[in-house]
């Protein structure tokens, strides 16, 4: 094993190896930074340019750029919320919030380094557990996917400013734009109309695009003031405070690794239901949960950490089965093929220096990534004060041309600018957009793993499936979680108070 | 004619209450399995909207305000964001601004992606006075020569021409 | 061994190292004179000329592999300026060949995917599929020819299409939705005689691959080349495959024409020569006559192009060309003996909702 893992890195230290890996992660940040590019594209890109290099340096290249774009997601989520692909969107939830109270710097470098360290002890954790890989993949299904989706609903709670009933009402809504398009369960077209277009249905990133980006830019639009009023707020804080708060928040760095790990070995999470996961599981484990959504720094660094994470466990399937977790790892397969290497249960015996050799781009390139992203961060912090009227036509123009290039469609357009006056809407009336969308990503994983489980197992599926009856108790304990410490810590109060 | 904010509320949640009804209505068309979720989701849209409504229009006002938050955990601490002076935004900024996304919708369509973003930005900056006319034309023209190098060069985007592309053939 | 495919990799290296070098030196000289450079397919109606490829797909899909595989060829025969690929997924395929249908004439755009979509989906009556006739496209080229494999689990009790057929349950098929493989199930349930329980919804290839190796579903179709790596290593068995010519590694295994009733056959044999029509290039309804004879010529001199047929076999990418007249008259009879395949669908599609 040690040899392998030597092996693994010594392959990688070559020259072209080490410039590609270079090449790929400046082009997967600015893949990630543009709305709605996500690091599929940014690898499906580089693919023609591969054929004909050392297989180190072609992994290092696509593996690079599809790691960068995590952190380049990252950065447009936290100054201006706008998330450049779906997986940046838990990170709109406290990064920007942040950045609104002066704090961009320490918010862009607690989330480079916790996708730094969760990358890391994701990639660890990976090599220690090659052996229980296949086991766990065999182990776990719809009926336990339903339930990973149940607790990232949980998060619902959270995000309920102002009143309960509006903050489900939002998620509701969200469900059902979920649902607009052809039903792949039943193959029926719901709510579109006979509109060729509505067959696909809503796209995620051009929803949040609009949701979030087009909605603050009408609201800095009529406030006329910048997102960060320097007069008002002082950027306050440094790069080494957010360097410093991933590694206070050790703990939560670590647990966020381990469930990104996993999720991504799971094939047909998705990374986007990690962030979720992760940002779920910072709320309910934190003592003072209320700060969430206002700018907690740990709502910053766990969806990092997870999606740092992520990326190892999704090599996972793609490498034991030959089976593509996700699309990205559909496209590294292609690449793989193009080498020579045949994925199956030998890579994870045989072959282990090439895994090694993955395991080691994931942590070189997070390590690149990390490097430049904190070097360039006192620049990116200076942008959200920039004026309303330089920042409203640059970003809507720039918004308007990432939905359109999402999925090539000019309908998309029109979807965002909906989704940014449905959003300014919300907002002014507080029902909440982060419920709204997490109700979106969810809806279909739920509907789609609840379908399964039935036909599958019949109605009474979780007497069947033992694992998923054990996650949905941990979903209700956790979501019970807050209430009870909070009953709890009333009823001391109430009788310190009684006592004299 | 001035509409309260409590009217607002009453007409929001009245758009909604239409929305989940229109969705009920729609459902059904589909079969079983089609409807198994969205079906019961809206009645439960409704049941939720009539709530808000009762506790809006008869609750008290801190019935109405029950944060989720306040039932997790103790008095949320003083506002850590530092007070700014909070301004209400007037009827003429908020039509203003969906006239701004109105207007970038319509380029859009009538002249394509990338000239609608060299149009609106250099209306935009000449507009709201932030720079001369010269200036708004290079600022212009840098955002769409950078955007088209990033989206049509680089990642193969092929744009949309606009509506009026034909007359210019 | 390993100094071979060291010296193998330098050499390929090497190779890569002089192309660019040469290319970036004729570069000037090709811009120049663009066409010149090789003699042209297809009278050089599409010389300087912008071709337009919409891929029925995603960036990471299987269509689109094919088509970045075929893109410089076809511009190297047709003297194109440029061969664009647009990605266009959405609907099966079917987002991509509604486009083409109404694009008006003079477009330069041509739809790269899946015939046996435009064939399979108006049978079914999808919605999305009506305003479709499959026989006015244009048919310009097949690439690729997949044989469709029926898997089951490596360590399923199921081993044999026998075993399947003495099966006191429905088959448990896990599906992503109404797909070529899902239609291709339930016409092999008909005409066996075993019933099919389809079990929808599931994420892609992906997922309903790793049902079957879990034991969730009894088995599933796919193209041979995506389960050959699972079967080589055990953890799928293929017992049928739904193609006219058997697989010389794997001669074993039974093909479904072979072993129906008799009376059930010509509607198996519709299904199987419907998925041999895989992934092709199609013209709109509208398309100019000299634009399609030119643009068969093209794909054909493409695709025997020996540089391409070298790429394709190194990164195991198999062509299997059939020219532009002979599929358009191939289809042209398909679509009307696959009319006995249509009550079939109809009810499949049913039992799902």
């Amino acid at each position: 094993m040690i040899e392998a893992i030597l092996a693994g890195l010594t392959a990688l230290l070559t020259p072209q190896a080490l410039l590609f890996m270079l090449i790929g992660v400046v082009y997967g940040l600015v893949i990630g930074i543009l709305p709605g590019l996500g690091g599929v594209v940014a690898m499906a890109l580089l693919l023609p340019f591969t054929y004909g290099f050392e297989t180190a340096a072609t992994l290092a290249l696509l593996l690079g750029a599809h790691i960068a774009t995590i952190w380049g997601d990252s950065v447009t989520s936290i100054l201006f919320s706008v998330p450049g692909s779906a997986k940046g969107l838990a990170l709109c939830f406290d990064g920007y919030p942040m950045t609104k109270k002066g704090q961009a710097k320490r918010a862009l470098a607690a989330s480079a380094t916790g996708a730094l360290l969760g990358g890391i002890i994701g990639a660890i954790f990976l090599a220690l557990c090659i052996p229980l890989i296949r086991p766990v993949i065999l182990a776990l299904g719809p009926s336990e996917y339903l339930m990973m989706a149940l607790w990232g609903l949980t998060v619902i709670a959270t995000f309920s400013e102002g009143s309960l009933m509006k903050g489900l009402t939002a998620s509701v809504l969200g469900v059902l734009v979920a649902f607009i398009g052809m039903d792949v369960v039943t193959a029926t077209p719901r709510f579109t109309f006979g509109s060729e277009f509505l067959m696909d249905g809503i796209s995620f990133p051009v929803a949040m695009i609009g949701l979030f980006a087009v909605s603050e830019m009408m609201k800095l639009a009529i406030k006329g003031t910048p997102i960060v009023d320097r007069s008002l707020v002082k950027e306050e804080s440094t790069v080494w405070q957010g360097v410093q708060d991933a590694f206070r928040h050790w703990w939560l760095v670590a647990r966020s690794s381990l469930l990104g790990l996993w999720i991504g070995v799971l094939p047909g999470v998705g990374a986007s239901v990690a962030g979720l996961a992760a940002y779920a599981q910072a709320v309910q484990t934190s003592k003072t949960p209320e700060r969430f959504g206002k700018g907690a720094v740990e709502g910053v660094i766990a969806p990092d950490a997870t999606m740092g994470a992520n990326e190892g466990g999704g090599l996972m399937p793609t490498l034991a089965f030959g089976i593509p977790g996700g699309e990205s790892m559909a496209i590294l397969l292609v690449a793989f093929i193009g080498l020579g290497v045949v994925p199956g249960p030998d890579m994870l015996t045989k072959n282990l220096d090439l895994v090694f050799s993955m395991v080691w781009i994931i942590v070189i390139a997070n390590i690149a990534v990390t490097v430049i992203g904190l070097g360039i961060t006192p620049w990116l912090a200076r942008l959200p004060s920039l004026q309303a009227n330089l920042m409203v036509p640059i970003v809507l123009a720039v918004c308007f041309v990432g939905a359109y290039a999402t999925r090539g469609h000019i309908e998309d357009v029109v979807v965002a600018a909906v989704f940014g006056i449905v959003g300014y809407l919300m907002d002014k009336y507080h029902y909440s957009r982060a419920n709204f969308v997490i109700g979106m990503v969810l809806a279909v994983m739920i509907e789609r793993n609840l379908h399964i489980s039935l036909t599958l197992y019949g109605r009474d599926f979780l007497l069947e499936r033992p694992i998923a009856l054990a996650m949905l108790l941990f979903v209700l304990v956790t979501a019970a979680l807050p209430f009870v410490r909070n009953w709890r810590r009333k009823r001391r109060q109430a009788a310190g108070a009684a006592a004299p | 004619m001035k509409i309260s904010r409590h009217a607002q509320e009453n007409v929001a949640s009245v758009l909604l209450l239409a929305f989940f009804a229109g969705v009920i209505v729609l459902c059904q068309d589909f079969g079983p399995r089609a409807r198994m979720i969205p079906l019961p989701l809206a009645v439960f849209g409704i049941v939720l909207t009539l709530i808000q409504m009762a506790w809006h229009n008869f609750g008290s006002p801190e019935e109405l305000q029950m944060d989720m938050i306040s039932v997790q955990a103790p008095t949320i601490p003083a506002a850590e964001t530092p007070a700014a002076p909070v301004k209400k935004p007037s009827r003429q900024g908020e039509a203003a601004a969906y006239g701004m996304i109105a207007v970038l919708l319509a380029l859009t369509f009538a002249a394509g992606v990338m000239p609608a973003a060299f149009l609106f930005t250099a209306g935009y900056f000449m507009v709201t006075r932030y720079c001369s006319w010269r200036l708004s034309l290079v600022y212009a023209a840098v955002l769409t020569v950078s955007l088209y190098l990033l989206f049509v060069v680089a990642l193969q985007m092929q744009p949309y021409h606009g509506l009026l592309a034909p007359l210019f053939q | 061994m390993k100094n071979k495919i060291e010296n193998a990799v330098e050499n390929e290296v090497e190779k890569t190292r002089r192309k660019l070098m040469f290319a970036g030196a004729m570069a000037p000289v090709v811009m120049s004179m663009p066409g010149r450079v090789f003699a042209q397919a297809g009278g050089g109606y599409y010389k300087d000329k912008v071709i337009i490829i919409n891929v029925a797909g995603g960036a990471s899909g299987g269509h689109t592999r094919f088509a970045r595989l075929l893109q410089p060829y076809l511009q190297k025969h047709s003297g194109a300026r440029e061969v664009r690929i647009v990605n266009m997924p959405g609907g099966g395929g079917l987002k991509a060949a509604n486009h083409i249908w109404r694009v008006k004439p003079g477009s330069p755009e041509i739809f790269f995917g899946n015939v046996s979509t435009l064939l399979l989906a108006p049978l079914a009556g999808s919605p999305g599929a009506q305003s479709l006739d499959p026989v006015k496209f244009n048919y310009l080229g097949r690439v690729t020819s997949e044989p469709r494999v029926l898997c089951v689990g490596g360590k399923s009790a199921i081993k044999t299409i026998q075993d399947v057929q003495k099966l006191k349950r429905p088959f448990v098929y896990p599906s992503q939705g109404t797909d070529e493989d899902f239609y291709t199930m339930a016409v092999l349930g008909d005409a066996l005689g075993f019933k099919v329980k389809a079990v929808t919804g599931y994420e892609g290839n992906a997922d309903t691959s790793l049902a079957v190796i879990k034991g969730d579903g009894d088995g599933h179709i796919t193209g041979w080349s995506e389960s050959l790596g699972p079967i080589r290593s055990g953890d799928k068995n293929p017992i049928l495959m739904v193609t006219s010519q058997p697989s010389p590694d794997y001669p074993q295994i039974p093909i479904a024409t072979n072993i129906v009733p008799a009376a059930k056959r010509a509607t198996v044999q519709a299904m199987a020569t419907i998925l041999e029509t895989h992934r092709s290039y199609i013209g709109p309804p509208n398309m100019d006559p000299q634009a399609i004879a030119a643009f068969r010529a093209v794909v054909t001199a493409a695709l025997s192009d020996p540089e391409l047929l070298a790429e394709s076999k190194k990164n195991e990418r198999l062509v299997s060309p059939m020219d532009g007249v002979t599929q358009q008259k191939r289809i042209t009879e398909l679509a009307k003996s696959s009319a006995s395949l249509a009550p079939i669908l109809v009810a499949a599609v049913k039992d799902i909702q």
